[in-house]
């Protein structure tokens, strides 16, 4: 029977079918002459649901940002199977945004024309794409900066020009490599609560699926649905923490007990991890 | 909407207080400071030149004064005499420049992009570089005769060089970042090169071209003269070798003027330019 159009969209629980599926995977790069390969990560299997927001957290150096690099397209597979969507990654997708870890703006575009650029690059600029460039800017905060150039503007501004260029295209899988981790305590708050809040309000939480990269325990367990906890490296999975603080969350959620319960369960984790890993 | 966030930069509104973040006192001499004190040194320079000439230090027959070269130069424009060998170097300089920017920075990219063929290309830009060109004239002129064509081919060797070397490493010294937004947004070679390589590498052309401008004038004195029987600089030559010193120092003041105003023009366009590359 051939598909029409306007068949009924099947009732399935969108977190039931994986987004991806990671199945012992290993990660790395390839050594430098005649030396050995090195391993950033070592056999990871879970899946992620489809809306997930999930958070790895790890030490320094335990391939957080290998394994997003890789679910972005950008390499590392060195082993075992990363999927999207059922399809082994081949490559960089429309699909896809990535936040980077340094804010990587243009600096001879203003931030209008940095915002822009995600769906330029994608070819998909229309008046539609024009009107989305406007209310995203709007929705992170910077409207009244649209036509300023980076370097007029400040590490956490520069930040959710970041946020907003890879909004733009409106990616069912957002990707985010520490992107707070540079910025002093004080705006990293205020850009966690930002995001929270995006996430949270627009459309996104239901078809969009994040991938938050962080070493900081405190903002993993603010934003996740999900806490996966890295080892020291080579990484592998430690621990994988549901977070049930319910949604829509509150700046505040960081003052209540089941916060401080779930900070703690991650830092053990963390902690166990450490001293496993002592000969 | 969201309001600024504190800690956030924000442009001063109309409800703020007049806001008196005074300019320095002389806001025009910051400004127009090089401009002032440049135009200053060089009435120095002519001023002490005519002290010189008029109490005898030097001999007026052999160094000329600033007084005779301007009335030369009333007389060179006056009577139109001077408009043949500008227009005959101006010319040459236009066509070499043409060809050495149309050639010399796609020339510079595809070496900044393609390894394999840089390091081909490497010694022997190098060797052409350093070896002055002047030592291929004899061969220029043997290959090509005393026309036109011999002339801007030179002009062309002795400027295309800084601009070829200066585009390669600006295109190779592209912030790897970059790059990576591009791959990251799976944008296809043509939009990098286009929104990503050609910005980040402007700065560098802009000053290659700079720099081939400088060359290009240089060679086309020389070639003149060589083997040329026009132009500024066989104009200058002429009027030297028949003792007419005010008439040749008025030639090289026509040209100081003329490299002076490219030289402006390509600053000018530089700044508008890359007014974002300056501490990026």
């Amino acid at each position: 029977m051939p598909e029409t159009m306007n068949a009924p969209t099947p009732v399935v629980d969108p977190r039931a079918t994986p987004h991806i599926e990671v199945d012992h995977l290993y990660l790395g790069y390839p050594g430098k002459g005649r030396s050995a390969p090195v391993i950033a990560c070592r056999d990871l299997n879970f899946t992620i649901g489809r809306g997930e927001f999930v958070v790895l957290v790890g030490p320094s150096g335990c391939g957080k940002t290998t394994f997003l690099e890789s679910v972005a397209g950008l390499g590392h597979v060195g082993a075992g199977e990363l999927r999207i969507e059922g399809k082994p990654v081949s490559g960089p997708g429309r699909d896809r945004s990535l936040v980077f870890q340094s804010p990587s703006l243009f600096p001879w575009r203003d931030v209008y024309g940095n915002v822009i650029f995600g769906v330029q690059a994608q070819g998909r600029l229309d008046a539609e794409a024009r009107q989305r460039v406007r209310e995203i800017i709007e929705m992170v905060g910077l409207s009244h900066v649209a036509t300023w150039r980076p370097r007029q503007l400040s590490g956490g501004m520069r930040q959710r020009v970041n946020l907003g260029r890879a909004l733009v295209t409106q990616p069912r899988l957002l990707l985010l490599d520490e992107p707070f981790g540079a910025l002093d305590a004080q705006t990293r708050e205020m850009l966690q609560d930002e995001l929270m809040r995006i996430w949270q309000e627009s459309a996104m939480s239901r078809s969009t699926t994040a991938i938050f990269v962080t070493h900081d325990v405190r903002e993993a367990v603010l934003l996740a649905d999900r806490v996966i906890v890295f080892s020291r490296p080579p990484g592998r999975v430690l621990e994988d923490i549901r977070v049930d603080l319910p949604r829509p969350r509150a700046s505040v959620v960081r003052r209540s007990q089941s916060f401080a319960r779930y900070e703690q369960r991650v830092l053990d984790a963390l902690y166990h991890g450490h001293q496993a890993d002592r000969p | 909407m969201t309001s600024a966030l504190p800690g956030d930069a924000v442009p001063a509104g109309p409800e703020e207080p007049r806001l008196r973040f005074a300019p320095a006192k002389l806001a025009w001499l910051d400004r127009r400071g090089s401009l002032v004190f440049g135009t200053l040194g060089l009435i120095l320079l002519f001023a002490a030149w005519q002290v010189c000439a008029l109490t005898g230090i030097v001999d007026v027959h052999i160094s000329s004064e600033p007084s005779q070269v301007l009335r030369e130069e009333i007389t060179l424009f006056g009577n139109g005499t001077i408009w043949g060998p500008l227009g005959n170097t101006a010319a040459e300089v236009g066509w070499a420049l043409a060809i050495i920017i149309i050639g010399g920075i796609p020339v510079g990219i595809i070496l900044g992009r393609v390894t394999p063929l840089r390091q081909m290309a490497d010694p022997i830009i190098s060797i052409l570089n350093s070896v002055p060109y002047v030592l291929f004239l004899p061969l220029i002129i043997f290959w090509f005769g005393l026309g036109e064509t011999a002339r801007v081919i030179v002009v062309v060797w002795a400027g295309i060089l800084p601009l070829i070397i200066s585009t390669t490493s600006g295109v190779r010294n592209i912030n790897v970042d970059y790059l990576r937004v591009g791959q990251a947004f799976s944008a296809s070679p043509l939009r990098v090169f286009t929104s990503i390589v050609a910005p980040a590498a402007l700065p560098f052309i802009l000053t290659g071209i700079r720099l081939a401008v400088a060359r290009a004038l240089v060679g086309a004195i020389v070639v003149e003269f060589f083997l040329s029987s026009n132009g500024l600089g066989y104009f200058v030559q002429n009027e030297t070798s028949n003792f007419q010193m005010s008439a040749a120092m008025a030639g090289i003041v026509v040209m100081a003027v003329a490299a002076l105003l490219l030289t402006w023009l390509i600053g000018t366009a530089e700044k508008r330019v890359i007014s974002w590359s300056r501490s990026g």
